[in-house]
């Protein structure tokens, strides 16, 4: 028996046809990279080591929670790993002379020597960048910080350093833009597919209310729900969703009024198939096409619409490494011009891969691009301009 | 249209009565040194404004009857519905009422910040049409090669990045001080602008506004680049292009000629949207980088602040424009291109 394929043949010309997009393909292959190295952020940027060895054993400071004491200090808070004295410590192995004389105590250590007393060489393993997006960066100077070796992007304005938050700020912003995609996208072809499965007074009801709804001020009621349940990323994603689904809404509906006259539904109707099995299983594969078109403006959408309201202080937490807070601070601080550059950097890049990838997955989807023998792909401005004209303005 | 308008007005006002922090509290914050609600952007301080407190604030040192005073003075001592009833007949009216904060009509208020907007929109407009429709053109024209691609690829970028992200990277090169100190920062005319020449003052708007219109307007190309690069396409697969080119006429007088009439339907079709955009439109974001006072600003501030009259006069009057602009819209369409009908087909 023949081993059945992974992916049915449709699926395979698909894929082959994505491949040939070569800007889609490297864009997909350079944004996979940088997404996966944020994904690891705790590994890149953190102000705590990834492996210490003291004594002997291998502690894992990024898992567990390793008091100072555990290193032969006094306190029994969390080590503060970045501090000369416990740097001593884990080095020479608990010397207690570190609290007089760390930096002698290192430099012998480096230098190979042995020391007298409870000696054990110890070493510990640091992040590319020994940051995180929260860690107050000890440097001289006044606050915005030049690009320097420490900080290669430089400091904002309360010395955090700007390589650890945008790597932060990165996954931050690709993981709420996706996960608002995704949970807008069902959303919005369920809405459109009853809409436009039944018609008639379900449809013009429904109408009226996405109407309404798409009347309302967002951000007026962003601000109002954050001001009284107070803000988290969860509910930002919650809301987003709220107010992003109608732009699927109306394609996947118009593709349903289409097709529910068509010979194939009303046969499996005349069959006596549920209407859901028709809906999703028959009519919605059919609809994709037009729903995959919307969705490198939902994505880059949903991305600068965080970016807006961090921009304008009714974003995430102030906690949060937003690349939005890092746009409002380069507007702040014009004597320090790395903000501005970084955050226009990070945002034209990730979001110009993003448009690419989807661009591709969407010529991919196109029917009359997947019959196409020579497949010859260019970029589908058709879609691009149908789609457009109802994309989320942020 | 009536039935969306009316939903609208009723969702709102119902969201605003259950929601705490309105003008009252935003009084009474004010009178004990609570600010501008732009502090936290555009001035330069660090500190984010507290929009919503759940009690008075009063409540903790003002004598009830003050309050009691205000809330009369507000209309707020009446029952929620008998002031939505109120407040519907007089927009019926046209009766936009006053702003709470400032004693100056609703209408007026948004006629003063008229002039940012439609200098946004309309300089902004301009130069994307001048730019985009000579492109889609030539896009068309040369469908498929690498020049259609590489503009098609910059054009989806532009439009992918939001605009006060250009704006920053504007700020920062031309106007922050740091490379190129080339045009100023804030506002819509210099402070001596009285003084000025004619022609000093027509250097001086425009000096101001180069920016700002750079910046909105670098998203606006993709759209209609590509909508014109599409219906030219599709109609210069068409008989006639043939039938005028075997004539023997020149690719010129065949695109401008014969195509850019049919081509451009779909374009024109947009203009009553586009008119009423060039007045009304606002950027927050944008009016607020560069400190201009404009329809976007007007709106944020008076629904942080729970300027309620404004937030309903203008919710009331951009809802019934844009219903109204759909309609003309569609009313185009059929004028300008008889082939298109909205009849209902079984």
């Amino acid at each position: 028996m023949a081993k059945r394929p992974f992916l049915s043949p449709l699926n395979q010309r698909r894929v082959r046809n994505f491949k040939r997009n070569r800007r889609a393909l490297w864009s997909l292959i350079i944004f996979s990279v940088l997404f996966g190295l944020s994904l690891m952020a705790e590994f890149i940027a953190n102000d705590k080591p990834i492996a210490v060895s003291y004594r002997g054993e291998l502690y894992m400071p990024i898992f567990n929670f390793y008091s100072e004491q555990d290193f032969g200090g006094d306190f029994p808070t969390e080590a503060g790993y970045g501090e000369v004295e416990v740097d001593c410590l884990i080095v020479t192995g608990g010397l207690q002379d570190c609290f007089d004389a760390p930096d002698e105590l290192i430099a012998a250590v480096d230098a190979g020597e042995t020391l007298e007393g409870d000696f054990q060489k110890g070493w510990m393993l640091w992040p590319v960048i020994p940051y995180s997006y929260n860690t107050i960066v000890d440097v001289g100077g006044v606050a915005p910080s030049p690009p320097s070796a420490e900080n290669v992007l430089g400091t904002d304005d309360t010395k955090r350093d700007v390589l650890a938050r945008v790597i932060y700020g990165f996954r931050l912003s690709v993981t709420f833009a996706l996960t608002v995609t995704v949970a807008a996208s069902i959303i919005g072809i369920m809405a459109g597919a009853v809409q436009g499965y039944f018609g008639g007074w379900t449809d013009l009801i429904f109408q009226r209310f996405i109407e309404i709804w798409t009347g309302m001020p967002s951000l007026y009621v962003i601000i109002i729900v954050f001001a009284i349940l107070g803000r988290s990323y969860w509910l930002l994603v919650f809301l987003t969703v709220l107010f992003g689904w109608p732009a699927l809404v109306g394609v996947v509906r118009a593709e349903f009024l289409r097709a529910r006259n068509l010979e194939y539904v009303r046969a499996a109707k005349a069959l006596g198939v549920r209407d859901r099995t028709i809906m999703f299983r028959h009519m919605l594969p059919n609809a994709m096409v037009a729903t995959v078109t919307m969705l490198p403006f939902l994505v880059t959408g949903a991305i600068g619409g965080l970016a807006s309201l961090d921009f304008l202080g009714f974003g995430l937490p102030s906690s949060a490494p937003s690349l939005g807070e890092m746009t409002l601070q380069a507007k702040q601080n014009l004597q320090a011009p790395w903000l501005g550059f970084t955050a226009f950097f990070t945002f034209a890049i990730m979001l110009s891969l993003l448009v690419f990838i989807f661009e591709g997955v969407r010529d991919a989807f196109d029917p009359r691009k997947t019959f196409v023998a020579d497949g010859n792909v260019t970029v589908d401005d058709a879609a691009f301009a149908a789609a457009e004209t109802k994309a989320p303005n942020q | 249209m009536i039935p969306t308008l009316l939903g609208i007005m009723i969702i709102n006002f119902a969201l605003t009565q259950f929601v705490p922090g309105g003008p009252i509290e935003q009084i009474l914050a004010q009178m004990e040194g609570g600010g501008d609600v732009f502090e936290g952007i555009s001035g330069g301080g660090s500190e984010l404004v507290d929009t919503g407190d759940n009690d008075y604030i009063g409540g903790r040192g003002l004598p009830a009857d003050f309050i009691a005073d205000l809330e009369r003075e507000f209309g707020f001592d009446k029952p929620p519905l008998e002031r939505f009833l109120t407040m519907m007949w007089n927009y019926m009216r046209l009766d936009f009422g006053e702003s709470y904060f400032r004693s100056i009509s609703v209408f007026d208020l948004v006629m003063e910040k008229m002039p940012v907007s439609i200098t946004l929109g309309l300089w902004s407009t301009l130069i994307a049409y001048m730019i985009s429709i000579p492109l889609g053109i030539k896009k068309a024209v040369r469908d498929g090669t690498p020049f259609d691609t590489w503009t098609s690829g910059a054009i989806i970028v532009g439009y992918a990045i939001p605009g006060f992200l250009f704006a920053i990277l504007l700020i920062v090169l031309f106007a922050g001080g740091s490379y190129w100190r080339l045009f100023p920062l804030r506002g819509l005319t210099s402070a001596n602008f009285e003084e000025l020449s004619m022609i000093g003052k027509v250097l001086d708007y425009f000096w101001h506004i180069t920016l700002p219109v750079l910046a909105s307007t670098i998203s606006a190309f993709a759209t209609l680049t590509l909508l014109t690069k599409n219906s030219f396409l599709d109609e210069i697969k068409k008989q006639y292009v043939m039938t005028a080119r075997a004539k023997g006429l020149s690719e010129r007088r065949v695109l401008y000629g014969h195509v850019f009439r049919n081509g451009m339907l779909i374009v024109i079709s947009g203009f009553p949207a586009l008119f009423i955009g060039v007045f009304f439109g606002g950027s927050l974001i944008i009016e607020t980088l560069f400190s201009l006072d404009g329809l976007g600003r007007l709106g944020f501030e008076a629904a942080v602040a729970r300027d309620y009259p404004v937030v309903f006069g203008t919710l009331f009057a951009f809802s019934l424009i844009g219903l109204v602009v759909g309609i003309l819209t569609d009313l185009t369409y059929v004028l300008i291109d008889p082939r298109i009908d909205f009849e209902a087909r079984g």
